[in-house]
């Protein structure tokens, strides 16, 4: 039998069928797109590299992620001994903290307040030398950076939606990698400085220096505000801190219009602040944010109803990034920034122009060559590449795959590539009816039969290439592997199936001629 | 008139006739490779070197030497400045940055900021930092290593084990010349660039596979003729399908190479080049090494039978359990 069978037929163009169906909407310009009944609405998704956008590759700092934990236990344990009435002295040495207590009899009670609700670190006693040491284990360590990284990236999210973006896709990769894919965004540098500040707030008392400030456990700290005013001493322990903010946002002073920033706090906040404001009145506190005073105003009532407006002569971004900046809260850990790869909408555009340009002229000199050199087989061979590009197309759209310009060019390669096994097949036909003086039919019969083992091992081996390539690749040439497996499984689909279908229609007993002999 | 029956290519080229002067040929390519590798080098991208690199369009054509000066100014180490296409178009590198991860950053807005409204439109900034351009080159050369050995297990396991190391050593020949070229032409090496060396290996493979299982045909056929004799008909009646396919890929390639943009004209050399020397090397390279490897009439049947290797498989754990 020259011809397929008829279920094989029906299978051919089932596939065509599928695939057009969901090529088609890349055929089509947008504002057509809903016009066309029936038709599914979305063309393939296009990579970054091509609509433009950035890829951004963030690192969660955790080097230092156990120092930096026992650092804050520290201050915090500091504080609480200091609040009992005991002295002691705390050193942090080679990530073992250390607290020496000043007098023998405080000890046990330092030892007892020391250990409750510390599980994380581990604690040892040692009562002669009036020593308490605390260290992080391994576990617990996995644990903090853990909670850190996922903390890390709900705040990068947060302010990422705050950017008013489409479509963001914030995901965290590996131990404390968060890759971040922005399509259409215009001001990376904006976004990048954002991402970077920590935003740590805090409402802080303000003191005077020299009545704290005792040699063993540090209790106040001098803070500086911006340019030109004067550094203030501040209590460590804060009233509030960021994190009981529950909304803050843009708004305008009634009195003189200035922007500035209205901030609410959660019921916690709200009834911390209000405690603290009812017993101070007439004090100045300040607003500390990243370590910066923003502004320090005295206390005039208790401030009682949990919420606020912060001024400081911002102008309307400045109070908008910092609206953004206390809504989505303080990083947790400092982030870096190990890879950015921007592509502007222009270039974009331009690639995808480029692309289509040389898949386009490709396409035709093969097919000018093909139907050459092969005659009407070469353009049975053609209707199979044409094909093979509306179901690469097809499947890539249908699959969800991201369309890179490697990708195109993956594509291109296979519109050199694709007409292999049909070359193959006719060459073998060509042999077989030289040599053997069969029948045009026996010929064709014969000539597939023996191509088959060759077509499947040589496809197959440049099938563990791409693959490979789609394991180990990164970024865009994930694009490229994807193409080139998907374009080496039409190609084998169209040129077994479909030429062979197209012969058989050409094919009668009372065929003499082959035309490629 | 198709001109498949104008063309009447003949059956009979002594194709191995000259084995010794293309194996030459090939050690010598791979060796100069390895020279130029060692004393020239490769002109890492900043994927792999870490680094930035911005393509910015100017709004008038830049006076390049007062650019460079004033990027000199900055303090943010040698900068590279070429002209894309367009005059005003400019491709900007600079190293990696010393300092923490973050210094890239910060030297891409300083670069930034002091451009100012010269520049109309970055049309890209990619900006890799030390971690990263490190594990993206480890990836890359795994990717390329393990892609060998999977093709080469993969021919040990459809055919027998010297075809695989005659395909293995062709394939390395290919991507070993594929990186000499690009050292000879410093042309910019990246993470596509690795995309088109294992693309290379993969259509090398593809025509040493349609080679070999040609001469596996053969040898079952032609039970009296000698290897040589074998691996000649093989290569003859394989070679216009040979000619072919690289004629129709080359062509869908030049396409790519003219019309496919600057981004990737890079990327399209590689691959042009390497299907002209994967071509050759399916021919001139591989199928001789079958013959240096002592490749014999019956060693595929042997290997089907599988009495002998397991044998000597058999014999080897053998010894190796009385030592251990």
């Amino acid at each position: 039998m020259v011809q397929i069978s008829k279920w094989s037929m029906g299978f051919v163009a089932l596939m065509i069928l599928v695939g057009s169906y969901f090529a088609v909407p890349n055929a089509l310009a947008p504002a057509n797109m809903t016009g066309v009944a029936g038709t599914p609405k979305n063309p393939v998704t296009l990579g970054l590299d091509l609509q433009g956008g950035a890829y951004l590759v963030l690192g969660v700092e955790v080097t230092n992620a156990r120092g930096d934990y026992l650092d804050g236990l520290r201050g915090f344990l500091a504080r609480e001994l200091f609040k009992e009435g005991i002295r002691a002295r705390a050193t942090l040495d080679n990530n073992v903290l250390t607290f020496r207590i000043t007098r023998p009899e405080d000890f046990d009670p330092a030892a007892r307040l020391i250990r409750t609700g510390r599980a994380e670190a581990a604690v040892e006693t040692n009562k002669e030398a009036r020593t308490i040491s605390l260290t992080l284990g391994d576990d617990a360590l996995a644990n903090h950076v853990e909670s850190l990284v996922s903390k890390t990236v709900e705040v990068v999210r947060r302010r990422v939606d705050g950017f008013g973006l489409t479509e963001p896709s914030i995901q965290r990769q590996g131990e404390n990698r968060i890759v971040l894919q922005l399509p259409g965004i215009r001001d990376t540098e904006s976004l990048k400085s954002g991402l970077l500040k920590t935003a740590k707030m805090e409402f802080r008392l303000v003191t005077d220096a020299t009545a704290a400030a005792t040699e063993e456990v540090p209790f106040d700290e001098s803070i500086s505000g911006n340019a030109g005013q004067q550094p203030l001493w501040l209590e460590l322990d804060p009233i509030v801190t960021g994190e009981h903010l529950q909304d803050a946002r843009l708004s305008y002073s009634q009195q003189d219009g200035q922007p500035q920033v209205f901030f609410r706090f959660d019921g916690r906040g709200a009834s911390l602040f209000a405690e603290t404001t009812a017993n101070n009145v007439g004090r100045p506190f300040a607003i500390v944010l990243d370590d910066k005073i923003i502004s320090a105003p005295t206390i005039r009532d208790a401030i009682t109803g949990g919420q606020g407006v912060i001024t400081g002569g911002f102008s309307t971004e400045q109070a908008n990034e910092l609206a953004v900046l206390l809504k989505s809260g303080a990083l947790p850990a400092q982030i870096n920034f190990l890879e950015e790869r921007t592509v502007g909408a222009s270039l974009g555009a331009d690639s995808i122009q480029a692309g289509i340009t040389a898949c386009i002229l490709g396409l035709i000199f093969v097919l000018v060559f093909m139907g050459a050199y092969y005659g009407l087989f070469g353009m049975f061979a053609n209707i199979a590449l044409i094909t093979n590009l509306v179901l690469l197309l097809g499947a890539l759209t249908a699959m969800g795959a991201t369309l890179t310009l490697p990708g195109i060019a993956g594509i291109v390669l296979t519109v050199g590539m694709a007409v292999d096994a049909n070359v193959l097949i006719f060459e073998r036909i060509r042999e077989v009816y030289r040599a053997n003086e069969l029948s045009v039919g026996k010929a064709i019969e014969k000539g597939y039969k023996e191509a088959i083992s060759t077509i499947l091992d040589a496809n197959l081996t440049t099938l563990i290439a791409a693959i490979l390539l789609f394991v180990f690749g990164s970024g865009p040439i994930r694009g490229f592997a994807v193409t080139l497996s998907l374009g080496i499984l039409t190609s084998m689909f169209c040129a077994l199936l479909l030429t062979r279908m197209l012969i058989g229609f050409w094919w009668s007993p009372n065929r003499k001629k082959l035309p490629i002999a | 008139m198709a001109l498949v029956s104008l063309l009447k290519l003949s059956k009979d080229l002594p194709l191995l006739a000259y084995r010794q002067i293309t194996m030459t040929v090939s050690a010598a390519l791979v060796l100069a490779s390895i020279a130029l590798y060692a004393f020239v080098g490769l002109n890492l991208g900043v994927d792999f070197q870490g680094g930035i690199k911005i393509a910015a369009r100017f709004a008038d054509v830049p006076n390049l030497t007062q650019l460079r000066s004033q990027i000199d100014s900055l303090n943010l180490g040698p900068v590279t400045i070429q002209t894309i296409d367009a005059q005003n178009d400019v491709l900007i590198i600079l190293p990696a940055q010393e300092g923490d991860e973050n210094a890239n950053q910060e030297a891409v807005q300083t670069l930034k900021s002091s451009l100012g409204d010269t520049v109309a439109d970055y049309r890209s900034t990619e900006a890799v930092g030390p971690t990263v351009s490190a594990e993206l080159f480890q990836a890359g050369l795994m990717a390329t290593v393990l892609s060998l050995l999977a093709i080469a297990a993969y021919v040990a396991f459809r055919f027998e084990w010297r075809f695989a190391l005659a395909a293995l050593a062709a394939l390395t020949h290919d991507v070993v010349t594929t990186i000499g070229l690009f050292c000879l032409l410093q042309l910019e090496f990246n993470l596509g660039t690795v995309a088109a060396v294992l693309a290379i290996a993969g259509y090398s493979i593809n025509d040493t596979v349609v080679v070999f299982d040609r001469v596996r045909e053969e040898m079952r056929k032609f039970k009296q003729k000698s290897v040589i004799e074998i691996l000649t008909i093989a290569l003859n009646r394989t070679l216009s399908r040979t000619l072919m396919t690289s004629i129709t890929t080359l062509l869908a390639l030049i396409a790519l190479l003219a019309f496919g943009g600057p981004v990737i004209r890079d990327f399209s050399i590689a691959l042009i080049w390497g299907v002209v020397i994967g071509t050759y090397s399916s021919i001139f390279l591989a199928t001789p090494l079958l013959l240096l490897f002592n490749l014999r009439r019956d060693s595929l049947d042997r290997d089907k039978a599988g009495d002998d290797g397991e044998a000597e498989l058999l014999k080897r754990l053998a010894s190796q359990g009385d030592k251990g």
